[in-house]
């Protein structure tokens, strides 16, 4: 049996493997042939572009981060198998009420960076597990679809944010809706001057690992995950279901309000999102891609921000639109998430282990 | 008292207006909901038919091709989704939320590609809308003229697709067998019906309704096609099915009801100075909707269920008493 699970968890890996190169393959084909790029171009620009200069890696780095809380965040959520989406919005309305802390009371004034920083975090975390709520309760006490509903609050929520920006911190010197200047003690600074790559990363890898630990070594993460597998098996154990799946919901929520407040106070120097900013759906693809497992996040997100950050190289070296990468993070999911890709290829390697073992046994047998 | 009457009679007319593509999508997803499995890529299915109707039209010049070939694409789309998810094994609500972010941005790509614009395509394929029906005799009638004449053509597809729709649920056997798998596959599946098949059949149907709701979009309401077009219309339509049970003839009703959140943001434009607050206004009124139809449903459910505990406990207790007084004798 172990030789099988062996098999098996090979199999995942290399589809995974597989899937990003066809998506690869299939993404540098589109580009050779729509645009006057050649091979060796798009090649560079797709694979190597990110880590050709400093900058660029620090725009990988720019959405590594957010992707790393966002990621995590959907393993809790899509683990359980709920589909709530209420990230994005969470990502454009938690930063709102941290800017409201730091502009509308005096409480950040002289506190130091790392102090601030853990407030803005704290303000954004719980505003973050608060809102998911919402379509949680929807869902769990109302029966309504929780994909529906957080997909039209992530709407809500953008028009909200910008209204309660407007008429509480907004700069008035400014011809766009924005907030003041993040002050130098208020934000996350840049590890490398006049790059993306902030020190926001820290608290990405100590996302990453809190994630892991509830995930796989906490009581309440081993509960979601029987919740997710089997939930009538689970509430025959003896586990609160739907206690399980409120809590996942707000981790989720809690871990895109971080990844909000990483690229707000880190990526800008004011609040200017005046759309709604994929960070929240990307999540889903990344934890699709880390098969729903945290610690497998850090590696998925790359891959994401590689593919992001690639569109815009390819946006302003080839004119190639940056919705490109909205189609090549389809192809992704057909063949990463798709159970039979190469399912022949596995069963049949994994019968014929059996009949050897079969045979085997006989001779042992007849022996 | 006639200045309200014709007031009001444009207001629903406009409301009307604004529900028409949430018809289309509603209608659609009663179908596969009947089937057991909503219909999450409402989105995608409109976004593929609103440009291709019109790419087709632009080639051939022919409003009823631009309808034919914008339907194809988005059944083709729609036989996409099901491949990967019956055969491919993606899970189905996955693959669909990934069309739909890919097909947002695929749009725009294609209408890139055909017209080298990432805008709009109004200079490029010029032509009059599909056309608005005016009712003769009931035209003239000052309230209910209003309210009934002067719709575009699509809206009366829609009511018509909710009538053949409800026909279809509810009268044939195409229809009995899409409930039997919705109501148990694995029963069904041992009378002999191929759920897959059911499932491809009834998704290729929500592809073929939904389409129109794009189309509407595109060539009714407008006549281009600009980004985000659909602008979370598919979810709305999806949200208002469901709070009709799944029943096309109530979900025409349940889309009108939110359209009237998108037709109250429209009207209070005057009042309502503030930009952003509006904008979210549709937004909050079709959330409450859905939360307060869903919060109706569920203590409906409730006192269904205790009702029927109750009924329940009283056979119980005359069952008892009858077998002791049948053991006393």
């Amino acid at each position: 049996m172990r030789k099988v699970a062996r098999v098996e968890t090979a199999f995942e890996v290399f589809r995974i493997v597989v899937g990003i190169i066809l998506a690869y393959i299939i993404a540098i084909l589109i580009t050779i042939s729509v645009t006057d790029t050649s091979l060796q171009v798009a090649i560079r620009n797709f694979m190597f572009g990110p880590f050709t200069s400093k900058r660029r890696f620090g725009q990988l780095m720019g959405k590594y981060i957010p992707y790393l809380f966002s990621g995590c965040g959907m393993c809790f959520i899509y683990a359980c198998n709920r589909f709530n989406l209420i990230g994005e919005g969470i990502v454009n309305m938690s930063p709102i009420f941290a800017c409201m802390v730091m502009f509308g009371t005096p409480l950040m004034t002289n506190l130091p960076i790392v102090v601030n920083q853990i407030i803005m975090l704290a303000v954004c975390g719980i505003t973050g597990g608060l809102l998911a709520l919402v379509p949680a309760f929807a869902r769990e006490k109302l029966g309504a679809s929780e994909m529906v509903v957080s997909i039209v609050m992530n709407n809500l929520l953008l028009y909200l944010s910008q209204y309660f920006l407007k008429v509480s911190v907004a700069d008035r010197t400014m011809s766009q809706l924005a907030s003041p200047i993040h002050p130098a003690n208020m934000r996350f600074t840049r590890i490398w001057p006049n790059t993306n790559f902030t020190t926001a990363i820290f608290y990405g890898i100590l996302g990453v690992i809190l994630a892991s630990i509830i995930f796989f070594y906490s009581r309440e993460g081993q509960k979601i995950r029987l919740v997710g597998a089997n939930r009538t098996f689970a509430e025959c154990c003896g586990i609160n279901s739907t206690r399980s799946l409120y809590i996942a919901q707000i981790i989720g929520g809690v871990f895109a309000g971080w990844a909000g407040c990483v690229d707000t106070f880190g990526l800008y120097d004011r609040y200017l999102y005046i759309a709604l900013t994929n960070i929240g759906m990307d999540g889903l693809i990344v934890a699709v891609i880390a098969k729903k497992q945290p610690i497998f996040v850090p590696l998925s997100a790359f891959v994401m921000a590689m593919i992001r950050t690639a569109a815009v190289t390819l946006n302003t070296s080839a004119d190639l639109p940056i919705e490109f990468a909205t189609m090549m993070q389809a192809i992704l999911v057909l063949f990463v998430a798709a159970e039979n890709f190469m399912g022949g290829w596995k069963n049949k390697i994994i019968f014929g282990m059996t009949e050897k073992q079969k045979a085997a046994e006989k001779e042992g047998a007849a022996a | 008292m006639t200045d309200f009457l014709n007031w009001l009679g444009s207001f629903i007319g406009a409301t009307i207006r604004m529900a028409t593509p949430l018809m289309f999508v509603a209608i659609g997803s009663c179908v596969t909901q009947q089937g057991g499995i909503l219909n999450m890529a409402g989105e995608a299915m409109m976004l593929a038919s609103s440009l291709f109707g019109i790419v087709f039209i632009g080639v051939t010049g022919k409003i009823w091709v631009g309808i034919l070939c914008g339907a194809l694409v988005s059944v083709l789309v729609t036989l996409f989704i099901c491949f990967a998810a019956f055969v491919m094994k993606v899970d189905m609500y996955l693959m669909s939320i990934s069309m739909n972010m890919a097909l947002l941005g695929g749009v725009i790509f294609g209408m890139w590609l055909i017209y080298g614009v990432k805008s709009h395509t109004a200079p490029f394929v010029i032509f009059d809308p599909v056309a608005n029906v005016r009712i003769p005799l009931i035209d003239k009638i000052p309230f209910i003229g209003e309210i009934l004449s002067g719709h575009n053509i699509f809206t009366w597809i829609a009511v018509f697709f909710g009538l053949f729709t409800q026909f279809l649920l509810f009268k044939t056997k195409f229809g009995l067998r899409v409930r039997a798998v919705g109501q148990n596959p694995q029963a069904a599946e041992s009378v002999g019906i191929n759920p897959r098949k059911i499932y491809t059949l009834a998704f290729a149907y929500a592809g073929l309704v939904s389409s129109f709701g794009g189309m509407y979009l595109s060539m009714g309401y407008q006549n281009f096609f600009i980004k985000n077009i659909t602008a979370n219309r598919g979810f709305i339509g999806l949200a208002a099915a469901t709070a009709a049970d799944a029943k096309p003839g109530l979900s025409i009703i349940m889309s009108i009801l939110f359209g009237l959140a998108y037709a109250i943001t429209n009207s209070l434009k005057v009042y309502i100075m503030e930009q952003q607050l509006l904008a979210a206004l549709p937004y909050l009124l079709t959330t409450v909707l859905i939360l307060v139809l869903s919060y109706w449903r569920y203590t409906k459910a409730q006192r269904l269920l205790r009702e029927n505990r109750k009924k329940l406990a009283e056979m119980r207790a005359q069952q008892l008493a009858e077998e002791a007084a049948a053991e006393k004798a």
